[in-house]
């Protein structure tokens, strides 16, 4: 039985201030500072959770963070740490991955078909008839898995803290103290983390007969803080090691990201379980979690027990227990038995010692440990015992490291992993270094403390590292299997000694091949308690040595991390135009574009009528569109035409003074990234454009191959000083020829040329393109005129009944015009060749930027984009990246369609085979009901092919106006 | 700031094309790569061993423009 001690020493509750919760439905009462576990066991409660697999009872084992057995959650919150959360007032928990409630499980039926469901049953059985897969798999995800999320729960996001130190130390045990204590003082910034709530680690809870190790807790907590320059950071843990020294902590508030110039691992070790058959009965616990229950606590979670001992630690254990009330009638020694003084105090205390004999099975009566079964030199005796204290060895908390690049071998002497070589400016201290007294360990951190000062460049006594422990802590073998099992080497995951006798049997033979197929150290504590036993049991299977096993990679993170606390808060820019106010007034449904925000059409009620509209003005009005998201880019200098040379596919030798061309950039492997216009002010100046969500990056290649090249140019980015309007339709010369004195007849302004003039005050360039199929000016000025000019045209064109046209106009414009947009209709795998580009390409430059690999493209095209229509109803329902079906297999997709006015019918583009690009072949393309619709390869563009609207309507509207 | 591949060779067989494209070594050694600081917008060029993360050599990318 499970009961509240007296007050303990040190104890972390503070039995004035009750909480009260409930747990299964039922209501239970908690100290402050408890966690779920502890006030459970106050009560009695022994059995909190279920097991994976099997769904088997499971209790308290390290009362830490080292094993997921008590998994609870809550209405928004699953899989909650019942070892580590302190119960909350008022809330309901209960705990995951049960059928029906922990009591009566229905899961736990499974154990009767465990010896049908061995290793791998799961990957050997359900994977046919492949028909049958979908049901199986709902029916497996229905057993897999832990705690349900609930995906109701409201959201939190957490934000992110960066810090810089000199010295992080992880962990606030015996040697990570030592190790702040010789920092302190020195004008450094340092910062000790610990995952528990208080500072201490194994020296607040062992030996308690020595009244001093609280007493260092004390002065550290009391010395430590801002003056000292070291800062204490409880109740947050290491989450995972990263380049540059970089180390997540997470609390409770979040992450705080630290980056530090030397960090000190002092993160102690795990224990580690035995294994014999039933060895998760609730009753059997760590010695050191019993430790934990007691002296943080103040629980006894039995009322008799027994200490499987496999190193000296038993005894003091045993003595620290006794000390604090505790009842403990046998040791079981799985050595010789000869402790010496301590030997003798244990039996002074009227113990029994059973020397060479170890725990084959263990019996349960209500679902709590009844009795174990040992063996002995003479015979298979049982003791009857609520409680099971294994004390049988330690394994590394050396993820960390493990992360940090440091190598570890395995110390045949005390049998534990201990660091061999770590990458500079990181050190090792404590009982990961393989030292465990008390003296020696605070002697390790100090000398740990000396090296990094030592790295830092300061001056530093030579702090002598103690020698390593020269007795064994950890039993070499603390495994009995057993022949009918329930022999837990994961308690995670459900493995037992059998399943990976098994993987190795099927060849799984490897540390890292047996943890994937029998999922040993795969659970939510990532094998804490599981691999050392794993790894011991490979390395008898494999009859060679535990270093030469091997051990699993370790990853991040050491302890699960909630996703909204890896996501940070959301930091995302949104551009806005020079024009962006005018936009908002006009009630502009404005979109994410990129980073930009871009009006997608000017009416909010109805979109479709709004596009339709704003359409038609340019059509057959005239309308302005914001275009200051394009990239725009000024080259000056002797080489800039070599400059553009290199950087883009075409030639610019024909590329007259005044005049602009269709420029498009190609990667290293012939791929588009990029399209704009070029325009040549004179031959040392040129001005560029580039699209929208490439500009940055066109900037950057731009001046990355000036300096390789060592090119005398100047590449300057105007993007964000510079806004642009698109101002197009028949009637734009008669706007434009208003607002300022140019001359804009096709002899002196030419469709492509580029002038520079004065626009009612303003300074623009005006560049004579034709993106959207009418008779247009891109009109680029300095940012800050933006909003005078746009109402200015506006103004100007109120009497032809001018309207701003955002995106979707647009788009729908240049599709009439079979007008490609580089991401939208070419993707990280489209050539120039297939996109109908060809003619931009001049292989006979002799060097650009991709022309090797467009070399090889060109003779190589097996795919085009091409124009269709479709005239059937159906075809209203076709979307961008339908796929194009032919011969039942994909053959292509959309990447553009819409409705045009122009044509009556649906009109699109499309990347398609080959040979299925004959214009007037009909294709089918799947929709996303699964119908199929019919279309026909048609020819681009759908509207105006020979380009007569750039030169008809500049005539007359240059006549009209003038 | 980013790393940057090499220039476009000038001269390349066609078969060797798609190795130059394609296949390039990227075992860890000192490297030259191209840096960019995006705050004065200029390049460097810096040798970094791509193993251990060692800056080697840095140095300032200028055109000739600048140099001259």
């Amino acid at each position: 039985m499970a009961s509240r001690l007296p007050p303990q020493p040190g104890e972390w509750i503070d039995r004035g201030t009750s909480i009260n919760f409930s747990f299964e439905g039922k209501g239970y009462r908690a100290f402050k500072g408890d966690v779920i576990t502890s006030a459970l066991l106050a009560a009695d409660r022994l059995s909190i959770g279920r097991s994976f697999k099997y769904h088997r009872l499971r209790g308290v084992l390290s009362a830490a963070n080292h094993d997921a057995n008590l998994l609870v959650e809550t209405t928004t919150r699953t899989n909650i740490r019942a070892d580590i959360e302190h119960p909350e007032p008022g809330v309901s928990y209960r705990a995951v991955n049960t059928f029906g409630g922990l009591k009566r499980d229905a899961g736990s039926l499974l154990q009767l078909f465990s010896s049908v469901l061995p290793v791998g049953f799961y990957y050997k059985t359900f994977y046919r008839p492949r028909a049958l897969f979908p049901i199986w798999e709902k029916l497996l995800r229905r057993f897999a898995g832990l705690g349900a999320v609930n995906t109701d729960a409201p959201i939190r996001r957490w934000s992110r803290r960066n810090r810089f130190c000199d010295v992080l130390v992880i962990g606030g045990g015996a040697a990570g103290l030592a190790a702040a204590r010789t920092l302190a003082g020195r004008s450094l910034e340092v910062i000790v983390v610990d995952e528990n709530p208080r500072l201490g680690g194994r020296l607040h809870y062992q030996g308690q007969g020595d009244p001093t190790a609280l007493s260092v807790i004390a002065a550290a907590e009391e010395s430590f803080g801002r003056d000292s320059g070291i800062e204490v950071l409880t109740a947050h843990f290491a989450a995972g090691f990263y380049a540059d020294n970089s180390v997540p902590l997470v609390g409770p508030d979040g992450i705080i990201q630290v980056q530090a110039k030397c960090v000190i691992f002092a993160t102690g070790l795990y224990e580690q379980p035995a294994v014999f058959r039933n060895n998760d009965l609730p009753g059997i616990m760590l010695a050191s979690g019993v430790q934990r229950l007691v002296h943080r606590y103040a629980i006894a979670p039995f009322d008799s027990a027994v200490v499987l001992a496999g190193n000296r630690e038993a005894y003091r254990v045993t003595l620290d227990l006794v000390q604090a009330g505790l009842n403990i009638t046998t040791i079981v020694d799985m050595g010789d038995g000869s402790h010496g003084e301590l030997r003798e105090r244990v039996n002074g205390h009227g113990i029994t010692v059973i020397p060479q004999a170890t725990v084959i099975s263990a019996r349960a009566r209500g679902g709590r440990l009844a009795a174990i079964r040992l063996r002995t030199e003479t015979g298979k005796p049982e003791i009857t015992c609520d409680g099971l204290l294994m004390s049988v060895g330690w394994a590394p908390a050396a993820g960390l490291a493990y992360q940090a690049g440091a190598t570890m071998e395995f110390d045949e002497t005390i049998g534990q992993l201990v660091p061999r070589e770590l990458p500079s400016g990181l050190f090792v201290a404590g009982s990961l270094n393989g030292v465990f007294d008390d003296d020696a360990l605070r002697a390790d951190g100090e000398a740990a403390a000396s090296d990094a000062l030592k790295c830092l460049g300061l001056v530093s006594p030579d702090n002598l590292r103690p020698r390593r422990s020269i007795e064994r802590h950890s039993h070499p073998y603390p495994i009995a299997a057993h022949s009918r099992g329930w022999d837990f080497v994961d308690f995670d995951e459900d493995v037992q000694v059998g399943d990976l006798r098994t993987a190795w049997r099927e060849g799984f033979d490897s540390a890292e091949l047996m943890k994937r197929y029998a999922t040993v150290g795969m659970g939510p504590s990532q094998g804490k308690t599981a691999n050392m036993n794993a790894q011991r049991i490979l390395a008898r299977l494999n009859e060679t040595s535990v270093q030469a096993a091997g051990v699993t990679t370790s990853r991040p993170f050491t302890h699960p991390v909630p996703m909204g606390m890896l996501a940070g808060r959301r930091f995302r820019p949104r551009w806005r135009t020079p024009m962006h106010a005018c936009h908002v007034a006009r009630q502009a449904d404005l979109m994410e574009a990129g980073t930009w925000l871009r009006p997608r059409s000017y009416t909010r009620k109805t979109p479709e009528s709004a596009i339709t509209d704003e359409y038609a003005r340019v059509r057959h009005g005239v309308g302005i569109i914001d275009v200051s998201t394009l990239g725009k880019i000024e080259l000056f200098g002797a080489d800039a035409l070599p400059l553009l040379e290199y950087a883009y596919t075409c030639s610019f030798t024909k590329l007259g003074t005044g005049m602009t061309r269709y420029i498009f950039m190609v990667d290293d492997t012939g791929t588009l990234v990029d399209d704009g216009v070029a325009a040549r002010v004179s031959d040392d100046h040129f001005y560029v454009t580039a699209t929208s969500s490439h500009a940055q990056a066109a900037v950057l290649k731009l001046q990355l191959y000036a300096v390789q090249l060592g090119l005398d140019v100047a590449v300057i980015d105007r993007t964000f000083r510079v806004g642009a309007i698109n101002l197009a339709g028949p009637l734009s010369a008669q706007v434009l020829a208003s607002l300022t004195g140019l001359d804009l007849s096709a002899q002196a302004f030419p469709y492509l040329g580029i002038r520079f003039c004065q626009l009612d005050g303003t300074p623009v360039r005006l560049l004579r393109v034709g993106f959207v199929g009418e008779l247009g000016y891109e009109i680029h000025f300095p940012a800050s005129y933006g909003p005078a000019l746009w109402r200015a045209l506006l103004n100007a064109g109120a009497a032809h009944d001018i309207r701003p046209f955002g995106v979707d106009a647009q788009r729908l414009l240049r599709l009439e015009k079979g007008h490609l947009i580089v991401g939208q209709d070419t993707d990280g795998t489209t050539n120039p060749y297939e996109a109908g580009l060809g003619w931009g390409v001049n292989l006979s430059k002799s060097r650009f930027v991709g022309r090797h690999s467009l070399k090889v493209l060109k003779t190589q095209t097996a795919r085009k984009l091409v124009g269709f229509t479709c005239s059937e109803p159906e075809g209203r329902m076709i979307e961008e990246c339908h796929l194009v079906i032919e011969g039942g297999v994909i053959a292509g997709r959309v990447t553009s369609v819409a409705y045009s006015p122009y044509c009556s019918e649906v009109i699109g583009l499309m990347m398609v085979d080959l040979a299925l690009t004959r214009t007037g072949r009909e294709l089918k393309v799947k929709l996303t009901d699964g119908g199929l619709a019919a279309v026909r390869v048609a020819k681009t563009p759908f509207y105006d092919p020979d380009n007569q609207r750039q030169h008809l309507h500049a005539q007359q509207t240059v006549n009209t106006a003038k | 700031m980013t790393g940057v591949s090499a220039l476009e060779p000038e001269f390349l067989g066609d078969s060797s094309a798609g190795a130059w494209v394609f296949n390039r070594d990227g075992s860890p050694m000192v490297r030259s790569e191209w840096w960019y600081h995006r705050a004065t917008q200029l390049w460097f060029k810096v040798q970094r061993h791509t193993g251990t993360d060692q800056i080697v050599g840095v140095e300032l990318a200028r055109t000739n423009e600048e140099s001259g």
